[in-house]
């Protein structure tokens, strides 16, 4: 087991403060890599106070992690030591279902792990997120991050982004239709941004009057 | 801002020139909110799907459905091939999130931040800071 350093949650009233994970001992398909940035996604917040009833004690939340990776397992075959690395909400799935064997992990029929507040599979305990040095995960729930673009903005698109993205491409968004993005946060900026990249013309809908000179300024600073 | 627009949904005369107009609403929004407001704003065949998940609140009404063939529909993260293709996507479009980075110590004032929507539009924790 190695141990690394992490911000948690000991209860669902307590601040967060540092702890230490020990994590599990890796595997032969498991990537491990040493986490750069780690994005702050609404869910955290609900799991650290125990908002949906059912987070477990401690809790290090963050799925939104990219960093490099420092270690492989003797059968990994998609990663090497060096490479840029995420993980985003889910670190297991049966991988045996119609939903898993069609890439729809996030359906899991036998419901899959997530990154935190979650349960391994081969029973070696709770799963702890990003908010911390290391993390290892089966190389098939790691993704590849290019290096091209800024890391620490890239981080959020492994729930933000994919959140915003699935949709938009699962109902086929493109170019010429009319697409209404309702709510301008975490979220709503992803799905504003590739909507536009995808042709559409983009409203976005808010009952906050402050929200539309933010809104305007974005735009016009990262859109055009 | 070319085709692009706000509209600033407790404005009347801005709503009423939506109504019927969409093909596809993202609705990210996880405070209660009215869904059949929203449903109006959709034309025939148009498609709304939540990605926020608010407490219950107002019970959609069928006939905001049913009169134009509109759909409410859910989406949860992606699979991880989506994913990966996202990744890529963003990566060839030079799409990024807009990000402000903080300290690992600094993350429960982010949370306090974050619950009164004083994030444009993401916190990063720099984890050199741990
Ligand atoms: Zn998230
Ligand atoms: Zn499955």
């Amino acid at each position: 087991m190695a141990s690394t350093k992490s911000y948690a949650a000991q209860d669902a009233t307590a601040p967060l403060t540092p702890w230490t994970i020990n994590r599990r001992d890796p595997k032969p398909h498991d990537v491990q890599i040493d986490i750069k940035y780690c994005g702050v996604c609404y869910s955290d917040l609900h799991f650290a106070r125990n908002d949906w009833g059912m987070s477990v004690y401690p809790l290090v939340p963050g799925h939104e992690i990219v960093g490099v990776v420092t270690a492989v397992g003797d059968h990994v075959k998609k990663f090497k030591v060096g490479d840029l690395a995420g993980i985003g909400c889910l670190v297991d799935s049966c991988r045996d279902c119609d939903n898993c064997k069609e890439g729809l992990e996030q359906y899991c029929s036998n419901g899959w792990v997530g990154t935190y507040g979650g349960m391994e599979k081969d029973g070696s305990g709770a799963t702890y997120g990003g908010y911390s040095k290391s993390i290892l995960a089966h190389e098939d729930f790691v993704l590849h991050i290019s290096d091209k673009q800024p890391l620490e903005a890239v981080a959020p698109l492994l729930c933000a982004g994919i959140t915003t993205y699935s949709p938009l491409r699962h109902w086929k968004v493109s170019k010429g239709q009319r697409v209404g993005i309702l709510g301008l946060g975490g979220l709503g900026h992803m799905g504003v941004t590739f909507a536009v990249s995808m042709g559409a013309e983009v409203t976005m809908l808010s009952h906050t009057a402050a929200k539309e000179s933010d809104a305007k300024d974005w735009v016009l600073i990262n859109l055009f | 801002m070319g085709a692009h627009k706000f509209v600033l949904t407790s404005n009347e005369e801005q709503v009423k020139s939506v109504a019927g107009y969409f093909d596809f609403i993202l609705d990210t929004v996880s405070a209660v909110h009215d869904y059949n407001f929203y449903l109006g704003m959709l034309k025939t065949n148009g498609n709304m799907v939540c990605v926020g998940a608010p407490p219950p609140g107002e019970p959609v009404i069928p006939f905001n459905l049913i009169f134009q063939r509109r759909s409410l529909s859910g989406s949860l993260i992606g699979g991880l091939p989506e994913t990966q293709e996202m990744l890529d996507y963003g990566a060839e479009h030079n799409i990024v999130s807009d990000v402000e980075i903080i300290a690992m110590k600094d993350i429960n004032e982010a949370y306090e931040r974050m619950l009164k929507g004083d994030v444009r539009y993401r916190f990063v924790i720099d984890m050199a800071t741990l």
